[in-house]
């Protein structure tokens, strides 16, 4: 497998937990969106600096070669999968301490 | 000096979170545990990919900019990328959090 079709598949399951298998459902709320702007703006910072100098080479057999600047297409989906995760394990489990997992997320929120 | 490039950059990834992990307004000060353990639960199979496509051939690492210290086949630096970046992930989303409510 490439790291194109790896990729997608990730960020598929990615989504999945977020919204089938754990139902925290972040990616509805305006808060995540707002909170992955801010994280692309630090990704085009630091995923620029590892793919500009290079400190990362990648395969040109392993990506479709779409670049963003120097970032591979890839790698958004590859932050997305990375990161998702991460919040919606650890909005889930905050929410098991105190009960109620979406409220939480959700009190967090403007609202 | 350029071998400490990846690793200065992910020093100054985490420094946020190591001066804000305890800041008062935010919720993670009490769900330091959770954030760990999320990190964690994501960083295992992010590593395991990441062992097995470094092998295949996927990507590879500049020696030039890495230290050449190796965990399994991956620099110390990257396999520090999956800790760094979601606890800075986790900084900004209770950062959000914060600004939202107010």
């Amino acid at each position: 497998m490439t790291y194109t079709q790896i990729v997608i598949i990730a960020a598929v399951l990615a989504l999945l937990l977020d919204l089938v298998v754990l139902r925290t459902r972040l990616v509805l709320l305006r808060r995540y969106w707002i909170f992955m702007a801010v994280m692309l703006v630090f990704f085009f910072i630091v995923n620029g600096i590892l793919t500009g100098l290079p400190v990362v080479m990648y395969s040109s057999h392993a990506i479709t070669g779409f670049r963003v600047i120097t970032i591979p297409v890839e790698d958004f989906a590859y932050m997305y999968a990375l990161i998702t995760p991460t919040i919606v394990l650890y909005e889930w489990m905050k929410g098991r301490k105190i009960g109620g997992i979406r409220q939480k997320a959700m009190n967090d929120n403007d609202e | 000096m350029e071998q400490y490039t990846y690793l200065l950059l992910m020093l100054l990834t985490l420094l946020p979170f190591l001066f804000k992990f305890r800041d008062a307004n935010l919720p993670l000060r009490h769900s330091l545990r959770e954030a760990f353990l999320a990190t964690g639960i994501v960083a295992l199979p992010f590593l395991i990919w990441d062992v097995v496509v470094t092998t295949a051939g996927h990507w590879q690492f500049s020696p030039r900019y890495t230290l050449g210290v190796d965990i399994i086949n991956l620099p110390v630096e990257e396999v520090s990328f999956f800790i760094v970046v979601p606890l800075a992930a986790i900084l900004v989303w209770d950062t959000t959090g914060y600004f939202l409510k107010r």
